[in-house]
């Protein structure tokens, strides 16, 4: 709370996953859509397209409520593999303004860019180029907020939409605050405004002035964040989620949807992962030479064996056979599985001891299938072992474990 | 059997031939040694059935026959024994006795007749080499055997033999080291790999600077003979990659360099390289050789060396480790290095023997 100086932006993307949809498909631009889970009048839309929200079509709205109130609505199925990459590509392009970033949810991400805006003629005209790209590498849009910290940032964002960008500067907080219903703070949600009303609190304002003191007696440490939150000066860090020069290891897991025995599916599912490892090691240009794999049973003993090879590599298939010849060596056939996952370690950062033998056809046909996957998404040219292994994004946390990974990838 | 034998002689027999003697063996007669008389020598022979070395000593034969002993207890009792002679002999029970001043051991053997003889080498390749000549070609190939156990025929040295002329080839995919040498009496002509630790135990058995190496060849297995000494290998299955066609055969520029100055300056950079998978970057300026390295957490080096420079300059980054290694055995004054593109392989080879060559792959930067 001691630094004042800080310019933070919340890039939030407007009506991310309904935009995408519409990027992917032309027919659905200009028109309302929304997207969500299998379509039945029993689920919920997931986002609306802004043509939709004219007609109040929300997120959480049943999917009947939707069409009864927009009967043209288009009901786009979900695809959240598609959703993650975008989303990783949103934020490689952020990592290009600064690498104090922190990816707050699959749209959004705080960016702190105290040390980087000079570079790029101040903060506004950073935001603005970086809107800009966006637009023009993705065909998307978002609001950007700037503040002086995280909460007036998120503040701002949420002040214009779609294709936003509004700066909230120290001087003009206290105004804006002061008569701001508390609960449009970031953070602040229903049980704590309902507390804050009980004690004659309702606006931002209100709550600035009232006195630490009073605040702490009430709601404990949390108290004084509340107290600097209404004056506008409450200042959380930016976390990055790691340090890139920090990345130890790069691997990925998977839970099976059915614990299994069947070796062709285990280790079509390896290849899978394998290949999602090597891609994001050369995205990082690292290279290892320690190969882990992770498996567990259904019972969920889980085990891990590793080798070390005299080679650094990175490509998803040298991983596999690793892996592959570390499953049959050790994984046994007496127990079903219902986990694998594969990592490697020992790593090289950008440089890399060349082969005398090395395939170049090989070589170049990896490249070709980067710049190809690189431009439409993963898994658009894979291996035809994987043509019906449908590389679906998994659960939710490990959705979050790749925009994690990828923003550390920045 | 029955001899006397002086203890300097059948420590160096145990010492030598129990060189082939795993100590993890899963027979227990490999671990033993085998000892049986010939006219006025004896014979020792050990084995762990992919190598197997035999050699004489010189002793006073009594009564003929064999013997085993297990390899670990006569070393260490021979080597702590006195000098002087010792008395060694079997019962019909395998007991083996050592008998030597006041010292008196009866050993446990095991019968002679179950110990895995080493076997004839016949094959229609064979060859003739100098001692040293053999010494040096090992010296400037063993250190690119690759230690990979995944990919069994490089793990070994290849042995070409065609008409005169002998070559040996190693490489562990990111160098290559090749040496020609001139042999005598070849017969026939062979391509096989040979395990890198028996070419070291060869290495060892070669100690002298006249002589000869006499090399047969079978479809399955090798036979060196060095003096009375005899090392027997199974050779490796598999195919040697196509060495020759990553050998460059045209170059751009070529760089003589001094080896010694050379050696220093990149064992000295590669103490701040070795945090950055020893890499060194190679560049060439105003007839100066510079030699670089980075890490993050240690620091910078920079190292100048005078060099004659012929073609464009260079910017190529190197394994310090693969350096070193050949710099350290190449033998020469100067090394000329010969290069096309700083991703393309780089050879180099002593400036005044066109007979060796190391092909070094650089180092990508990314």
């Amino acid at each position: 709370m001691m630094e004042k100086d800080r310019t933070i932006l919340l890039v939030d993307m407007n009506s991310f996953f309904a935009s995408i949809e519409q990027q992917c498909n032309p027919h659905l631009k200009g028109k309302p859509i929304a997207v969500g889970g299998p379509i039945d009048s029993r689920s919920v839309v997931s986002a609306a397209s802004y043509e939709a929200r004219q007609f109040g079509v929300r997120s959480g709205m049943p999917v009947g409520e939707a069409l009864a109130r927009c009967p043209e609505l288009i009901l786009v199925r979900a695809d959240l593999r598609k959703y993650v990459d975008v989303s990783r590509r949103v934020f490689q392009i952020c990592g290009d303004f600064t690498d104090l970033m922190e990816i707050y949810s699959v749209d959004e991400c705080f960016m702190d860019v105290t040390p980087t805006e000079s570079l790029f003629g101040g903060a506004w005209n950073l935001a603005i180029d970086l809107k800009r790209r966006i637009r023009e590498e993705l065909g998307l849009t978002c609001s950007i907020g700037i503040g002086p910290n995280k909460t007036l940032a998120k503040l701002a964002a949420g002040m214009q939409k779609p294709d936003g960008l509004v700066r909230i500067r120290p001087e003009e907080a206290a105004e804006l605050l002061d008569r701001l219903p508390v609960e449009k703070l970031h953070g602040i949600g229903g049980k704590v405004a309902a507390r804050l009303k009980r004690i004659g609190i309702t606006t931002a304002g209100e709550m600035g002035r009232m006195s630490r003191e009073r605040l702490k007696r009430e709601f404990g440490v949390y108290g004084e964040i509340l107290h600097e939150m209404g004056k506008g000066t409450y200042s959380s860090p930016v976390v990055p989620y790691h340090n890139p020069l920090d990345v130890k290891s790069v691997g990925h897991s998977h839970t099976l949807a059915k614990n299994t025995r069947d070796w062709e599916l285990l280790e079509r599912h390896l290849l899978r992962l394998s290949e999602m490892v090597g891609r994001r090691l050369r995205e990082q240009k690292l290279a290892g030479r320690t190969v882990t794999l992770v498996v567990r049973r259904a019972d969920m003993h889980t085990f891990s064996h590793q080798r070390s090879l005299s080679e650094y590599i990175d490509d998803g298939y040298d991983i596999y056979q690793v892996a592959s010849s570390i499953l049959h060596k050790q994984a046994g056939n007496k127990h079903a599985i219902r986990l694998i996952g594969v990592c490697v370690s020992n790593l090289v950062k950008g440089t890399r001891q060349l082969n005398l033998f090395a395939d170049e056809r090989q070589k170049r046909l990896m490249q070709a299938a980067d710049a190809i996957n690189d431009r439409y998404g993963e898994f658009t040219i894979r291996r035809a072992r994987l043509i019906d292994i449908e590389p679906h994004p998994g659960s939710t946390r490990q959705r979050s474990q790749q925009l994690m990974a990828a923003g550390g990838s920045m | 059997m029955d001899i006397i034998c002086s203890r300097k002689d059948l420590f160096e027999g145990v010492q030598t031939a129990g060189r082939a003697v795993s100590s993890r063996s899963s027979l227990p007669i490999l671990s033993h040694l085998h000892i049986r008389t010939e006219g006025d020598k004896i014979r020792l022979a050990g084995t762990d059935l992919e190598i197997g070395v035999e050699c004489s000593v010189p002793a006073n034969v009594q009564t003929e026959g064999a013997l085993t002993a297990p390899a670990k207890i006569l070393t260490e009792f021979l080597s702590t024994l006195p000098d002087g002679d010792i008395a060694l002999s079997v019962d019909g029970s395998n007991r083996v006795s050592l008998k030597s001043g006041t010292s008196d051991y009866q050993i446990l053997g095991l019968p002679p007749e179950d110990f895995p003889m080493l076997p004839e080498v016949a094959g229609e390749t064979s060859f003739t080499i100098e001692q040293p000549v053999m010494r040096t070609a090992i010296e400037r190939t063993i250190f690119a055997v690759s230690q990979d156990e995944s990919r069994a025929s490089l793990t070994g040295i290849l042995l070409r033999l065609e008409d005169d002329e002998l070559q040996l080839v190693s490489t562990d995919t990111h160098r290559l080291c090749a040496v020609e040498c001139s042999v005598s009496e070849s017969q026939g002509q062979t391509r096989s790999i040979i395990p890198g630790r028996a070419m070291a135990e060869l290495h060892r058995i070669i100690q002298s600077e006249d002589g000869t190496v006499t090399v047969s060849v079978s479809p399955s297995q090798v036979l060196f003979q060095v003096n009375g000494t005899v090392l027997v290998s199974r050779l490796i299955e598999g195919q040697f990659p196509n060495y020759e066609k990553v050998i460059p055969q045209e170059f751009t520029k070529r760089i003589i360099v001094p080896t010694d100055q050379l050696q220093s300056s990149v064992r000295r950079a590669s103490i701040v390289a070795r945090d950055n998978a020893n890499r060194v970057l190679l560049k060439t300026q105003d007839g100066k050789l510079i030699v670089t390295a980075e890490s993050s957490s240690v620091g910078t080096a920079y190292e100048e060396v005078d060099v004659m420079i012929e073609g464009e300059d260079i910017e190529m980054a190197f394994s310090a480790k693969y350096l070193l290694e050949f710099l350290g055995v190449v033998g020469s004054e100067a090394i000329e290095m010969q290069l096309t593109g700083n991703l393309n392989p780089a050879l180099m080879r002593p400036q005044d023997d066109e007979n060796y060559r190391y092909v070094l792959m650089p180092m990508q930067i990314r």
